[in-house]
C-alpha cells in the first residue's frame, strides 16, 4: 500500500532534482553552466581547439604563399584587398590569404597554450608539492628560486631561448614556461600547506600510510582546486605571452603566421586596409576574453563562496 | 617589526644577487652577439679588428671573470656601453637617465588613472551590489582585465586617429597617436602638446584598472560584512559615513598594495604601450637593444628595472606588515 506522502522519483527528476543528496561535481558544472559568458568562453576554446586540430583541411591556401601576378589594373594579385569569394577574409600586403594565415595562427597559439600549460603544471605542481608537504631545506630553496626566478626579466629569458635555439616555437615555448612556472607552484604550495595541517590528514600519517599515499589520496584532491581554477586564466596568458613577443619582435619572426606577427605587420598599414588589423587582432581578442570569462566561470563554479565578491 | 624587516631585506638581497646573476648568465652565455651584426648585413670584417674589438669589451676572458667584472662595474654603477647601432658607443647611464623619466613619467598617468577609476567604480560597485550597475561594471572590469595592451592602443590609435575624423567627429581625433610632450614639469606636461599623453596613459592604465576594480570591489563587500560595519549603522551614523569612514578605509589595504606592485607591473607592460606610441621609455630601448642583438644596452637597462621591482616590493611588504601585525609573524603577503 502506497503512502500518501510518498516522493515520486520520476516526477523529481523531471523537475529537475537529484535523487542522489549531493554530487560535488554535477553541482560545478550546474553552476558553470549557468553562466552564460564563461559557457560562450568555453564554447571558443573548443572551437579553436578544433580548428587546430583540423587546420591544414580548412585553410584553403598555404598561409605563407604570395600571390604577385600583376592584375590587368596594374595591381599585384590580392595584395591589400577586402574579403572576396575567393579569400574569404582578404589578402595582405604580399597577397597571402588571411583566413589561411588566421587559422594557422590559432594552431600556433594553442600548440603553445596547452604545451607550455602541461609541462608549467607538472613542474608547479611537483615543486608546490614538495615545498608544501615535506618543508624545511627543501622548502626554503625551491621559493627562493621562486623568488629569483620572478625577479629575472622576461625580456632575458626569451632572448637566451630564442637566440640559442632560434626563433621558432618550441624554443618559445620552452621561455614561456621558465617564466611561468612559478605562479603555479606557489599557489599549490599554500593550497597543500593549508590541507596538511587538516585533522583527516593527520589521522591519515597516524594511520600508517607513505608519505605519497598521502598527497595522492588524502592532499591533492583537495589541494588542486585553485590551481584547476587558474587554468582558464593560464591557457589566455600563455597565448598572450607568444602575441606579446611576436609583435614585439623577439618571439617568432615574419614570415610565421602567428597572431602577434600578423599584427605586427599590419599596423603600418591600417590606415589604408584596417582588415590587416582586424583580423588577427580580433581573433586574438576575442580568444583572451574567452579564456578571461572561462577561468572567471571556472573559479566561481568551484567555489561558490567567491561568488560575487572576487 | 625590526626582525621582520631585517629577514625581509636579506631576503631581497638574495633574490637581487640571484636574478641580475641569472640575467647575466642568460645573456651572455647564448651564442648570439652583436659582433656577427657588426658591420652590418653579413659584410666581412677584418680578424684583427674582431679581436681588437673582442678584447676591448673584454669579451675574450673566460665567464667567470667576465661574471666578477660585471658586478664590479654595477658596484660602480658603470652600466656599459652599446654595441650596436642605434646607440653603438653610447654609454648606457645616459642612456638610462635620457629614458627613466619619461617612463616614469608614463607609470605616473597610468597608475593615477587606474587608482581613480578602479577604486570609484569597485565602490559604487559594491555599494550598489547585484544592481544592473554593478553588472555593467563587474563584466567590463573583467573584459578590461582580458584585453591584450597593445591591441587596445592600436585600436585607440585607429579610432580616435583616423576613424572619428571621417566621422565628422573632428574634435575627437584631437589626440595625437605618436610621440611624447616636448616640454615637462615634473610628471606634468607643459608645453601645447600635452594631448600626446593621454592615449598612452589610458593604455598602459587599461589592464590594471580592470583589475584594480575588481580587488577593490570584493575588498569592500568584504568589510562591508565585517561586525563594525553593523555597529557603525546601529549607533546612527549617515550610510554615506559608514561608507567612507568604516568601510572604504579598512578595504584599501589590499588596493594599496595592489597599487604598488602595479608600478612595477606597469614598467613590465611598458614595452608593448611604448613600442605603439613611440614613447621614448625605457621599454622601447630595451625592446629594441633586444631585437637588434645589442646586449650590454639591454643588460644594462635591465638591471635597474630588476632592482625597483625588488625594492617596491620589500617596501609593499614592509607596509603591509605595518598595517597588519599578523604577516610579520608568519612573514609573507597572503
Amino acid at each position: 500500500m502506497n503512502a500518501p506522502d510518498q516522493i515520486d522519483q520520476s516526477k523529481l527528476l523531471d523537475e529537475g532534482f537529484d535523487p542522489i543528496p549531493f554530487n560535488p561535481r554535477k553541482d560545478t558544472w550546474r553552476r558553470f553552466r549557468r553562466n552564460k559568458a564563461a559557457m560562450l568562453g568555453a564554447l571558443w576554446g573548443i572551437t579553436l581547439a578544433v580548428v587546430a586540430v583540423i587546420g591544414p583541411v580548412i585553410q584553403r591556401y598555404d598561409p605563407t604563399k604570395l600571390d604577385l601576378n600583376l592584375n590587368p589594373d596594374g595591381t599585384l594579385g590580392c595584395t591589400l584587398k577586402g574579403p572576396t569569394k575567393e579569400h574569404w577574409l582578404g589578402c595582405d600586403l604580399l597577397g597571402r590569404d588571411l583566413w589561411s594565415r588566421v587559422v594557422n595562427g590559432a594552431r600556433i597559439s594553442m600548440t603553445i597554450a596547452l604545451s607550455t600549460l602541461v609541462v608549467s603544471l607538472v613542474i608547479g605542481l611537483v615543486l608546490g608539492a614538495v615545498a608544501g608537504y615535506s618543508g624545511g631545506r627543501a622548502e626554503t630553496i625551491i621559493m627562493r628560486l621562486n623568488d629569483v626566478f620572478s625577479a629575472v626579466p622576461y625580456f632575458a629569458v626569451i632572448l637566451a631561448f630564442t637566440s640559442t635555439f632560434g626563433n621558432s616555437i618550441l624554443p618559445l615555448a620552452a621561455a614561456i614556461v621558465t617564466i611561468g612556472w612559478m605562479s603555479t607552484a606557489r599557489l599549490f604550495r599554500s593550497s597543500v600547506l593549508q590541507i596538511n595541517n587538516l585533522d583527516y590528514v593527520e589521522a591519515a600519517r597516524a594511520s600508517g600510510l607513505t608519505t605519497f599515499q598521502i598527497l595522492r589520496h588524502h592532499i591533492a584532491p583537495n589541494a588542486i582546486q585553485p590551481i584547476i581554477a587558474s587554468v582558464g586564466a593560464s591557457i589566455g596568458g600563455a597565448i598572450l605571452s607568444e602575441a606579446v613577443f611576436s609583435f614585439l619582435g623577439i618571439g617568432l619572426l615574419p614570415p610565421t603566421p602567428s597572431w602577434g606577427v600578423m599584427v605586427g605587420e599590419a599596423r603600418d598599414y591600417i590606415t589604408t586596409s584596417p582588415h590587416l588589423f582586424f583580423v588577427p587582432a580580433g581573433a586574438l581578442l576575442i580568444t583572451t576574453l574567452a579564456f578571461t570569462f572561462m577561468g572567471d566561470g571556472i573559479r566561481d563554479a568551484l567555489d561558490p563562496k567567491l561568488r560575487g565578491i572576487a | 617589526m625590526g626582525s621582520f624587516i631585517l629577514r625581509r631585506l636579506g631576503q631581497t638581497i638574495f633574490v637581487v644577487w640571484g636574478a641580475l646573476s641569472l640575467t647575466f648568465l642568460l645573456f651572455v652565455a647564448t651564442p648570439g652577439s652583436a659582433l656577427d651584426e657588426l658591420g652590418g648585413g653579413g659584410r666581412n670584417i677584418d680578424s684583427q679588428v674582431k679581436a681588437n674589438i673582442t678584447k676591448n669589451y673584454g669579451l675574450d676572458k673566460p665567464l667567470p671573470v667576465q661574471y666578477l667584472i660585471f658586478f664590479k662595474n654595477l658596484g660602480k654603477w658603470n652600466l656599459g656601453e652599446g654595441t650596436a647601432s642605434p646607440n653603438n658607443g653610447k654609454s648606457v647611464n645616459s642612456l638610462l637617465t635620457e629614458r627613466l623619466g619619461n617612463s616614469l613619467r608614463l607609470a605616473f598617468w597610468g597608475i593615477l588613472i587606474e587608482a581613480t577609476v578602479g577604486i570609484v567604480i569597485g565602490v559604487v560597485s559594491a555599494v550598489k551590489r547585484n544592481s544592473p550597475v554593478d553588472y555593467v561594471s563587474s563584466f567590463g572590469a573583467l573584459a578590461l582585465s582580458g584585453i591584450p595592451v597593445f591591441v587596445l592602443g592600436i585600436l585607440l590609435q585607429y579610432l580616435l586617429g583616423v576613424k572619428f575624423n571621417q566621422w565628422h567627429f573632428p574634435q575627437w581625433a584631437k589626440f595625437p597617436i605618436q610621440g611624447i610632450p616636448s616640454k615637462w614639469w615634473g610628471p606634468i606636461p607643459i608645453s601645447s602638446d600635452w594631448k600626446k599623453v593621454v592615449l598612452p596613459a589610458f593604455t598602459i592604465a587599461s589592464v590594471s584598472t580592470g583589475v584594480l576594480t575588481r580587488i577593490s570591489r570584493s575588498s569592500l563587500l568584504e568589510v562591508l560584512r565585517a561586525d563594525y560595519m553593523r555597529t557603525a549603522r546601529a549607533k546612527g551614523l549617515s550610510e554615506r559615513r559608514v561608507i567612507l569612514k568604516h568601510g572604504l578605509r579598512n578595504s584599501l589595504i589590499p588596493v594599496v598594495t595592489t597599487l604598488g606592485i602595479d608600478l612595477g607591473v606597469a614598467f613590465g607592460i611598458a614595452p608593448l604601450t611604448e613600442t605603439v606610441f613611440n614613447w621614448p621609455g625605457l621599454g622601447s630601448a630595451i625592446t629594441g637593444a633586444a631585437s637588434s642583438q645589442d646586449i650590454p644596452v639591454a643588460l644594462g637597462l635591465l638591471i635597474p628595472v630588476v632592482l625597483a621591482i625588488a625594492i617596491l616590493s620589500l617596501l609593499v611588504d614592509i607596509a603591509f606588515a605595518y598595517l597588519d601585525p599578523r604577516v610579520r609573524v608568519t612573514g609573507g603577503r597572503a
